[in-house]
Protein backbone atom coordinates (compact mmCIF):
# COMPACT_ATOMS: atom_id res chain seq x y z
CA UNK A 1 0.00 0.00 0.00
CA UNK A 2 1.37 3.44 -0.97
CA UNK A 3 2.04 6.22 1.54
CA UNK A 4 -0.96 8.12 0.16
CA UNK A 5 -3.28 5.15 0.51
CA UNK A 6 -2.05 4.72 4.08
CA UNK A 7 -2.86 8.37 4.83
CA UNK A 8 -6.30 7.89 3.38
CA UNK A 9 -6.90 4.78 5.44
CA UNK A 10 -5.82 6.58 8.62
CA UNK A 11 -8.07 9.54 7.78
CA UNK A 12 -11.05 7.22 7.30
CA UNK A 13 -10.37 5.35 10.53
CA UNK A 14 -10.08 8.68 12.37
CA UNK A 15 -13.56 9.87 11.34
CA UNK A 16 -15.50 10.87 14.44
CA UNK A 17 -19.20 11.49 14.00
CA UNK A 18 -19.93 13.65 17.03
CA UNK A 19 -23.57 14.31 17.86
CA UNK A 20 -24.63 16.98 15.37
CA UNK A 21 -27.11 15.31 13.00
CA UNK A 22 -26.05 17.46 10.02
CA UNK A 23 -22.38 16.64 10.50
CA UNK A 24 -23.09 12.92 11.00
CA UNK A 25 -25.09 12.80 7.76
CA UNK A 26 -22.45 14.73 5.81
CA UNK A 27 -19.70 12.43 7.12
CA UNK A 28 -21.74 9.43 5.99
CA UNK A 29 -22.27 10.99 2.55
CA UNK A 30 -18.51 11.43 2.17
CA UNK A 31 -17.77 7.85 3.25
CA UNK A 32 -20.39 6.58 0.80
CA UNK A 33 -18.70 8.56 -2.01
CA UNK A 34 -15.29 7.14 -1.08
CA UNK A 35 -16.69 3.64 -1.02
CA UNK A 36 -17.98 4.13 -4.55
CA UNK A 37 -14.70 5.32 -6.03
CA UNK A 38 -12.11 3.17 -4.26
CA UNK A 39 -11.14 -0.38 -5.14
CA UNK A 40 -8.59 -1.13 -2.42
CA UNK A 41 -9.83 -3.90 -0.12
CA UNK A 42 -8.56 -2.30 3.09
CA UNK A 43 -10.05 1.10 2.24
CA UNK A 44 -13.38 -0.50 1.34
CA UNK A 45 -13.45 -2.41 4.57
CA UNK A 46 -12.56 0.73 6.59
CA UNK A 47 -15.35 2.66 4.83
CA UNK A 48 -17.85 -0.13 5.49
CA UNK A 49 -17.10 -0.29 9.18
CA UNK A 50 -17.35 3.51 9.49
CA UNK A 51 -20.67 3.38 7.63
CA UNK A 52 -21.94 0.79 10.10
CA UNK A 53 -20.77 2.90 13.01
CA UNK A 54 -22.55 5.98 11.64
CA UNK A 55 -25.75 4.12 10.79
CA UNK A 56 -25.90 2.61 14.28
CA UNK A 57 -25.34 6.05 15.78
CA UNK A 58 -28.17 7.56 13.70
CA UNK A 59 -30.51 4.78 14.79
CA UNK A 60 -29.55 5.20 18.43
CA UNK A 61 -30.26 8.90 18.16
CA UNK A 62 -33.71 8.09 16.75
CA UNK A 63 -33.01 9.02 13.10
CA UNK A 64 -33.97 5.60 11.71
CA UNK A 65 -35.38 7.04 8.46
CA UNK A 66 -32.17 9.00 7.78
CA UNK A 67 -30.06 5.93 8.52
CA UNK A 68 -31.83 3.92 5.80
CA UNK A 69 -30.39 5.91 2.91
CA UNK A 70 -26.87 4.86 3.89
CA UNK A 71 -27.56 1.15 4.10
CA UNK A 72 -25.78 -0.89 1.42
CA UNK B 1 8.85 16.82 -6.51
CA UNK B 2 5.72 18.44 -7.94
CA UNK B 3 2.71 16.71 -6.39
CA UNK B 4 -1.02 16.97 -5.96
CA UNK B 5 -3.38 16.19 -3.12
CA UNK B 6 -7.15 16.12 -2.93
CA UNK B 7 -9.14 15.87 0.26
CA UNK B 8 -12.78 16.11 1.30
CA UNK B 9 -14.11 17.30 4.64
CA UNK B 10 -17.24 18.20 6.56
CA UNK B 11 -17.83 21.92 6.89
CA UNK B 12 -18.48 22.78 10.55
CA UNK B 13 -21.72 24.50 11.43
CA UNK B 14 -19.69 27.40 12.88
CA UNK B 15 -18.00 28.03 9.52
CA UNK B 16 -20.17 30.87 8.23
CA UNK B 17 -19.60 33.14 5.24
CA UNK B 18 -17.36 35.44 7.28
CA UNK B 19 -15.11 32.49 8.15
CA UNK B 20 -15.15 31.45 4.49
CA UNK B 21 -13.83 34.85 3.49
CA UNK B 22 -11.08 34.50 6.11
CA UNK B 23 -10.12 31.07 4.75
CA UNK B 24 -9.94 32.41 1.21
CA UNK B 25 -7.82 35.37 2.35
CA UNK B 26 -5.41 32.96 4.10
CA UNK B 27 -5.16 30.93 0.90
CA UNK B 28 -4.33 33.93 -1.21
CA UNK B 29 -1.89 35.35 1.33
CA UNK B 30 -0.02 32.14 2.21
CA UNK B 31 -0.13 29.89 -0.83
CA UNK B 32 1.80 32.33 -2.96
CA UNK B 33 4.76 32.19 -0.55
CA UNK B 34 5.01 28.40 -0.76
CA UNK B 35 4.10 28.22 -4.44
CA UNK B 36 0.93 26.20 -3.89
CA UNK B 37 -1.95 26.48 -6.34
CA UNK B 38 -5.30 24.75 -6.53
CA UNK B 39 -9.04 24.88 -6.11
CA UNK B 40 -11.35 24.94 -3.12
CA UNK B 41 -14.92 23.86 -3.78
CA UNK B 42 -17.45 24.20 -1.02
CA UNK B 43 -21.10 23.66 -0.35
CA UNK B 44 -23.10 24.45 2.77
CA UNK B 45 -21.91 21.17 4.27
CA UNK B 46 -18.70 20.01 2.58
CA UNK B 47 -15.29 21.04 1.30
CA UNK B 48 -13.21 19.53 -1.43
CA UNK B 49 -9.79 20.96 -2.05
CA UNK B 50 -7.26 20.24 -4.74
CA UNK B 51 -3.70 21.34 -3.91
CA UNK B 52 -0.66 21.27 -6.18
CA UNK B 53 2.94 22.19 -5.40
CA UNK B 54 6.13 20.74 -3.96
CA UNK B 55 5.40 17.55 -1.95
CA UNK B 56 6.90 18.93 1.29
CA UNK B 57 4.93 22.17 1.08
CA UNK B 58 1.67 20.40 0.30
CA UNK B 59 2.02 17.96 3.18
CA UNK B 60 2.95 20.82 5.53
CA UNK B 61 -0.15 22.76 4.51
CA UNK B 62 -2.34 19.64 4.67
CA UNK B 63 -1.20 18.97 8.25
CA UNK B 64 -2.11 22.56 9.16
CA UNK B 65 -5.47 22.52 7.39
CA UNK B 66 -6.44 19.24 9.08
CA UNK B 67 -6.28 20.94 12.47
CA UNK B 68 -8.58 23.80 11.44
CA UNK B 69 -11.79 23.68 13.53
CA UNK B 70 -13.84 25.16 10.69
CA UNK B 71 -14.11 21.66 9.28
CA UNK B 72 -13.80 18.06 10.51
CA UNK B 73 -13.29 14.53 9.27
CA UNK B 74 -10.72 15.56 6.70
CA UNK B 75 -10.04 12.61 4.41
CA UNK B 76 -7.36 12.44 1.74
CA UNK B 77 -8.85 11.20 -1.50
CA UNK B 78 -5.80 11.07 -3.68
CA UNK B 79 -2.23 12.23 -3.78
CA UNK B 80 0.86 11.67 -5.85
CA UNK B 81 3.34 13.09 -8.32
CA UNK B 82 2.19 15.56 -10.91
CA UNK B 83 3.86 16.31 -14.26
CA UNK B 84 2.50 19.84 -14.74
CA UNK B 85 0.20 22.06 -12.76
CA UNK B 86 -3.45 22.26 -13.79
CA UNK B 87 -3.95 25.68 -12.22
CA UNK B 88 -0.61 27.50 -12.41
CA UNK B 89 -1.97 30.97 -11.73
CA UNK B 90 -4.49 30.16 -9.03
CA UNK B 91 -3.42 30.75 -5.45
CA UNK B 92 -6.71 29.05 -4.66
CA UNK B 93 -9.66 29.26 -6.98
CA UNK B 94 -12.90 28.86 -5.13
CA UNK B 95 -16.46 28.07 -5.95
CA UNK B 96 -19.58 27.73 -3.86
CA UNK B 97 -21.07 24.61 -5.33
CA UNK B 98 -24.74 25.38 -4.88
CA UNK B 99 -24.38 28.48 -7.02
CA UNK B 100 -25.05 27.75 -10.64
CA UNK B 101 -23.07 30.69 -11.75
CA UNK B 102 -19.34 30.08 -11.55
CA UNK B 103 -17.94 32.88 -9.49
CA UNK B 104 -14.19 32.87 -9.20
CA UNK B 105 -12.44 34.90 -6.63
CA UNK B 106 -8.87 34.81 -7.89
CA UNK B 107 -7.06 35.63 -11.10
CA UNK B 108 -6.77 32.97 -13.70
CA UNK B 109 -6.24 32.68 -17.40
CA UNK B 110 -8.97 31.83 -19.89
CA UNK B 111 -7.37 28.42 -20.38
CA UNK B 112 -7.66 27.70 -16.68
CA UNK B 113 -11.26 28.85 -16.66
CA UNK B 114 -11.95 26.34 -19.41
CA UNK B 115 -10.05 23.63 -17.53
CA UNK B 116 -12.07 24.25 -14.42
CA UNK B 117 -15.37 24.44 -16.28
CA UNK B 118 -14.54 21.09 -17.89
CA UNK B 119 -13.61 19.66 -14.51
CA UNK B 120 -16.82 20.62 -12.80
CA UNK B 121 -19.05 19.76 -15.73
CA UNK B 122 -17.63 16.25 -15.80
CA UNK B 123 -15.96 16.41 -19.22
CA UNK B 124 -12.68 15.31 -17.66
CA UNK B 125 -13.22 11.85 -16.37
CA UNK B 126 -9.67 10.59 -16.39
CA UNK B 127 -9.19 10.05 -12.69
CA UNK B 128 -11.16 8.81 -9.73
CA UNK B 129 -10.66 12.12 -8.02
CA UNK B 130 -12.57 13.83 -10.77
CA UNK B 131 -15.34 11.28 -10.37
CA UNK B 132 -15.49 12.29 -6.77
CA UNK B 133 -15.69 15.97 -7.65
CA UNK B 134 -18.62 15.17 -9.92
CA UNK B 135 -20.40 13.26 -7.19
CA UNK B 136 -19.99 16.28 -5.00
CA UNK B 137 -22.54 18.23 -7.07
C1 LIG C 1 -11.30 23.90 4.01
C2 LIG C 1 -10.11 24.75 4.35
C3 LIG C 1 -9.14 25.00 3.39
C4 LIG C 1 -8.04 25.78 3.68
N1 LIG C 1 -7.09 26.00 2.72
C5 LIG C 1 -5.99 26.74 3.02
C6 LIG C 1 -4.99 26.97 2.04
O1 LIG C 1 -5.05 26.51 0.91
N2 LIG C 1 -3.93 27.75 2.40
C7 LIG C 1 -3.80 28.30 3.65
O2 LIG C 1 -2.81 28.97 3.91
N3 LIG C 1 -4.75 28.11 4.57
C8 LIG C 1 -5.85 27.35 4.30
N4 LIG C 1 -6.80 27.16 5.27
C9 LIG C 1 -6.68 27.85 6.55
C10 LIG C 1 -5.67 27.20 7.47
O3 LIG C 1 -6.27 26.12 8.16
C11 LIG C 1 -5.16 28.23 8.52
O4 LIG C 1 -6.25 28.77 9.23
C12 LIG C 1 -4.44 29.38 7.87
O5 LIG C 1 -3.48 28.92 6.96
C13 LIG C 1 -3.76 30.23 8.95
O6 LIG C 1 -2.96 31.17 8.34
P1 LIG C 1 -3.06 32.74 8.66
O7 LIG C 1 -2.87 32.84 10.15
O8 LIG C 1 -1.95 33.34 7.90
O9 LIG C 1 -4.40 33.21 8.20
C14 LIG C 1 -7.91 26.35 4.98
C15 LIG C 1 -8.88 26.07 5.95
C16 LIG C 1 -9.99 25.28 5.65
C17 LIG C 1 -11.01 25.02 6.70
Amino acid sequence: MSEDQKNKLNDIRAVSFGNNIGEITTSLEIITMLLQIDSDAEIISACKSKLMEGITLLRNLGYTEDSKKFEI
Amino acid sequence: MLSQLIYVSVRSSNCDEIEMQKILSSCIKNNKNVDITGVLLYSDTKFIQYLEGEYKEIMGLYDKIKLDPRHKNVIMVSGGPLATRCFPSWQMGSKKIADNEVNFKTNMSDDEKKEFAALISGEKTSSKAIDLIKKFF
